[in-house]
C-alpha cells in the first residue's frame, strides 16, 4: 500500500513563509518572465484562499487579475523557502516509513507495505506549520498521487472505482502537455470513468502507447517502483574553541579527533575520502581555506592527516583561531587492479605531502600542471593542479606561433629604446639600458596584438618585435603606447 | 655464460626498479649525447648538468625536445620543472607537452634548491629538471655547496634523474657536463621547430664520477 502525502498551494505558503502578516490578504505568485514582457501580462502561478474567495484564479494574468482584486499582494518565487518546505515534507513523510519518492515539488510518495500499526490515525494527525497536508493512499503509487489531489478522494484508502467520478482534468497530472490529453477531451469525455471505459486496445492503437500507460494505471494494473529519495550526506565537522587557539598544537590535536570520526564515518558507509576541505574561523573574522585533493581514496587518519598537518605546520595566522572546520568530498575507495603497463606514482601519499609541503614553501598556486591560456593576452596561461588532475583531459591542440620557446621575464624588463617613427609606427634601433644593451642588427616585426577592445577599462594593445642584437642575444621587445618599451623575454 | 646472463637481468632489473636497489654508484656516462632529448641519455641516480655554450645555444629547445620525446600515452606528468627564475612560458609550448610536467614556480635561489630537496627526496617522479639559468649569479653562488653533495646522495638514494641547467658550471658534484650549441639566429624563427631541434649539438665537455 502507499500513501501519497500533497501541499496544496505549495508555492504560495513557500512565499508567505517570509510574509507572514499578507497572509490574511488576497495574495498571489507571479511567474518570472524575460525581462521584455511586461509585468503586466504574466500570469499567476499560485494564490491563497483569499484570494480565490475574491474570485482570482491562477493562470490569470496580472492585470485582469488588479482589475478583479485591487489590494492583491503580489509575491516573488523564493526557491530556499520552497527548498525547505520541501524538506519538511520529505521528513514527515520518512517519519512514516523509510522508503519515500519525491515525486513533485510538493508531493511525495511513501512505501507502506512495510508498516504493520494501522496508518489512518497518523495521517490524519500530521500537521505542518502554516500549511495543510492532503493525503490519500491505494495499492498503487500513481493511483495515490492522483486521489490526492483530489478533494473528493483524499483521506481514504481508494480504488480504481473511486476515481471514475473524479473529472478528466486530474489526468492532466500524467498527461500535461500532451496532445492525447486535449484530444480526448475533444471526444467529449469528462470524468476518469468515461475515459477508464474505453477499450484500451482500441484507444492504444488510435493514440499510441502513453495512453494505454494510463489506462492500465487508472485500473491499477501498474504497479511501478518508487524512485527513492536519499538527501545528500554530510560528512562536514566543525569544533568551536572555548578559548581560541594561538598555538598549533592544539589545532592539530583537534583536527586528529575530527579524522577520527571521520575515518569511522566512512568506514560504516565503504567509503573514502578523495579531497578535505580544511576552513579556521579566526577571531578577527576572517576565514582560511585550503581544499587538499588526495592522490588516492584514503580511509586512514594518517593518510588524511599527513597533508593537513603539512599544512598547518606552515600556517602563520593573522589572529587566533576561533573555530575549526572540516569537510570531505567522498568517493569510493580504490578496488581496481594496478596497470602493468603504466606508470604509475610509486608512493602517491607521498607525493601529496611533498605538495603540501610545496604549496607551504612557495605560497598556492605556484605548483601545478601548466596550460596554454586561452587569451592572446600576454602571458596568459592556467595552472592545474598536479595531484589528482589526469593530464590526457588537460590535452589541448594549441601551438605556439614561435618554434623557439620563450624565457620569460615576469615582470617584463622595462628598458630605454633609441627608435625612429616609420609608417607613424615606432621603429627600434638600440637598446640604451637592461640588461643586453646594445644594437639591433635583425628584427622581426612589428606584431601588432590587442585585447578586450569590448571593454574600454581594460583594452590594451601593443606591438612586438623579435630582436637580434649584436651580442647574438635574441629577445622580445614590446613597446606600449604613449612610450613604454619592455623586454619580454629572451630566447636562449 | 649463466653469469653474464644474470648479470643482465640484474642491471634489467635495477633499471626497471631502482628504489628497490639502495644505494647505487652511478653508471658511467656516455662522452657524447647523440640523442640530447632523450631522458635515457641522462644517467640514473646522478645529478647532470647542462650549460650553454652561447648566448642562443637552444637551452629551451631543449627543453621542448624533452617535452616532446617522453611518453604521451600516460595520464601522469613525465617530469618536474623546478623554475628559479619563474621564467617558464606555457604559451611557448604545445598544450600536450605542457601537461607531461608538473612547474613548480620558484622566486629565488633558496626556494629553488629547498623545493628540489624535497622533490628529490619524494622520488615518485623520475626526471627532474631545475633551471637556474634566470637566477642571479650572486644568488647561485651564495648557495653552499654542501647543499649539492647532499642532494646528489638523496638522488642516488632515490634513484631519479637530476639535470640542472645553468649558465655557468654550478653543481660541484655532477655526474655529467653537457654543453649545448646551436647557434640560432632570427632566420630560424620562421622554420618549424622539427627542423630546428637537430641543429641543438650537445657534447660532454667534462665529466666526472662520483665518489
Amino acid at each position: 500500500m502507499f500513501a501519497a502525502l500533497c501541499l496544496q498551494d505549495f508555492l504560495i505558503i513557500a512565499a508567505l513563509r517570509n510574509h507572514a502578516m499578507e497572509g490574511a490578504y488576497p495574495c498571489a505568485v507571479l511567474e518570472a518572465g524575460p525581462a521584455s514582457t511586461s509585468r503586466e501580462k504574466l500570469p499567476l502561478l499560485a494564490t491563497n484562499p483569499a484570494a480565490r474567495i475574491a474570485g482570482i484564479r491562477s493562470g490569470w494574468p496580472l492585470h485582469r487579475a488588479l482589475v478583479r482584486c485591487p489590494d492583491l499582494r503580489i509575491l516573488s518565487r523564493d526557491p530556499a523557502a520552497e527548498a525547505i518546505l520541501r524538506n519538511e515534507l520529505f521528513l514527515i513523510a520518512e517519519s512514516l516509513a523509510a522508503d519515500v519518492e519525491l515525486t513533485a515539488p510538493d508531493a511525495v510518495i511513501v512505501d507502506l507495505s512495510g508498516r504493520s500499526s494501522p496508518v489512518t490515525a497518523a495521517l490524519d494527525r500530521l500537521t505542518l506549520a502554516g500549511a495543510t497536508i492532503h493525503h490519500a493512499r491505494a495499492l498503487t503509487p500513481d493511483l495515490a498521487h492522483l486521489a490526492s489531489r483530489h478533494p473528493a478522494t483524499r483521506g481514504k484508502m481508494i480504488s480504481p472505482a473511486d476515481l471514475a467520478p473524479l473529472p478528466f482534468s486530474v489526468l492532466d497530472l500524467l498527461a500535461a502537455g500532451h496532445p492525447s490529453g486535449k484530444l480526448l477531451e475533444s471526444w467529449g469525455l469528462r470524468t476518469l470513468g468515461d475515459f477508464m471505459e474505453l477499450p484500451r486496445q482500441a484507444v492504444t492503437e488510435r493514440l499510441g502507447p502513453d495512453v494505454g500507460t494510463w489506462h492500465d494505471l487508472l485500473h491499477g494494473k501498474t504497479c511501478r517502483l518508487l524512485r527513492l529519495h536519499r538527501p545528500p550526506e554530510s560528512f562536514g565537522q566543525g569544533v568551536d574553541f572555548d578559548d581560541p587557539l594561538v598555538s598549533l598544537d592544539p589545532l592539530v590535536f583537534a583536527l586528529k579527533r575530527l579524522l577520527h570520526t571521520l575515518a569511522g564515518r566512512l568506514a560504516s558507509r565503504h567509503l573514502a575520502a578523495s579531497c578535505l576541505e580544511i576552513r579556521l574561523v579566526l577571531t578577527s573574522g576572517a576565514e582560511w581555506m585550503r581544499r587538499v585533493r588526495l592522490p588516492e581514496p584514503q580511509t586512514a587518519v594518517e593518510g588524511m592527516l599527513s597533508p593537513l598537518q603539512t599544512l598547518i605546520d606552515s600556517l602563520k595566522p593573522a589572529a587566533p583561531i576561533a573555530a575549526l572546520r572540516l569537510d570531505v568530498e567522498t568517493t569510493f575507495a580504490t578496488a581496481a587492479q594496478r596497470e602493468w603497463f603504466g606508470r604509475q606514482l610509486p608512493q602517491p601519499e607521498r607525493w601529496a605531502e611533498t605538495l603540501a609541503k610545496l604549496d607551504a614553501l612557495l605560497g598556492h598556486g605556484r605548483v601545478g600542471i601548466p596550460a596554454p591560456g586561452d587569451s592572446f593576452a600576454p602571458d596568459a596561461f592556467v595552472l592545474h593542479p598536479a595531484a589528482g588532475a589526469p593530464s590526457a583531459a588537460l590535452n589541448s591542440t594549441a601551438h605556439p606561433a614561435c618554434p623557439v620557446p620563450l624565457h620569460r621575464f615576469r615582470p617584463p624588463r622595462e628598458v630605454a629604446v633609441a627608435h625612429e617613427l616609420r609608417n607613424r609606427k615606432p621603429w627600434p634601433l638600440a637598446l640604451l639600458t637592461g640588461p643586453h644593451p646594445g644594437e639591433i642588427t635583425d628584427r622581426r616585426g612589428p606584431f601588432p596584438i590587442s585585447g578586450d577592445w569590448w571593454n574600454p577599462d581594460a583594452s590594451w594593445q601593443r606591438l612586438e618585435w623579435d630582436i637580434q642584437l649584436m651580442s647574438h642575444h635574441l629577445l622580445r621587445l614590446v613597446f606600449q603606447t604613449p612610450n613604454r618599451w619592455t623586454l619580454e623575454g629572451i630566447y636562449r | 655464460m649463466a653469469a653474464s646472463a644474470v648479470e643482465i637481468l640484474r642491471q634489467q632489473l635495477r633499471d626497471q626498479f631502482p628504489q628497490a636497489h639502495g644505494l647505487r654508484t652511478s653508471p658511467a656516462p656516455s662522452p657524447l649525447l647523440e640523442k640530447p632529448f632523450s631522458v635515457d641519455s641522462f644517467p640514473i641516480g646522478a645529478i647532470s648538468e647542462v650549460l650553454p655554450a652561447g648566448p642562443s645555444a637552444g637551452l629551451a629547445l631543449f627543453m621542448a625536445g624533452l617535452l616532446d620525446e617522453s611518453e604521451s600515452a600516460n595520464s601522469l606528468p613525465q617530469l618536474v620543472l623546478i623554475d628559479g627564475a619563474d621564467a617558464f612560458d606555457p604559451n611557448s609550448f604545445p598544450g600536450d607537452a605542457c601537461s607531461k610536467l608538473v612547474w613548480v614556480r620558484c622566486a629565488s635561489a633558496l626556494e629553488m634548491l629547498k623545493a628540489a630537496d624535497l622533490l628529490v627526496h619524494d622520488g615518485n617522479m623520475p626526471f627532474v629538471l631545475l633551471d637556474s639559468t634566470g637566477v642571479k649569479r650572486q644568488d647561485l653562488n651564495a648557495l653552499p655547496a654542501a647543499a649539492w653533495w647532499r642532494m646528489k646522495q638523496a638522488v642516488e638514494r632515490t634513484g631519479l634523474r637530476l639535470v640542472v641547467l645553468a649558465t655557468s658550471p654550478l653543481v660541484p658534484c655532477a655526474s655529467l657536463r653537457v654543453s649545448l650549441s646551436a647557434g640560432l639566429s632570427l632566420a630560424d624563427f620562421d622554420r618549424a621547430q622539427a627542423e630546428l631541434l637537430p641543429r641543438v649539438q650537445a657534447s660532454s665537455n667534462q665529466l666526472r664520477r662520483a665518489t
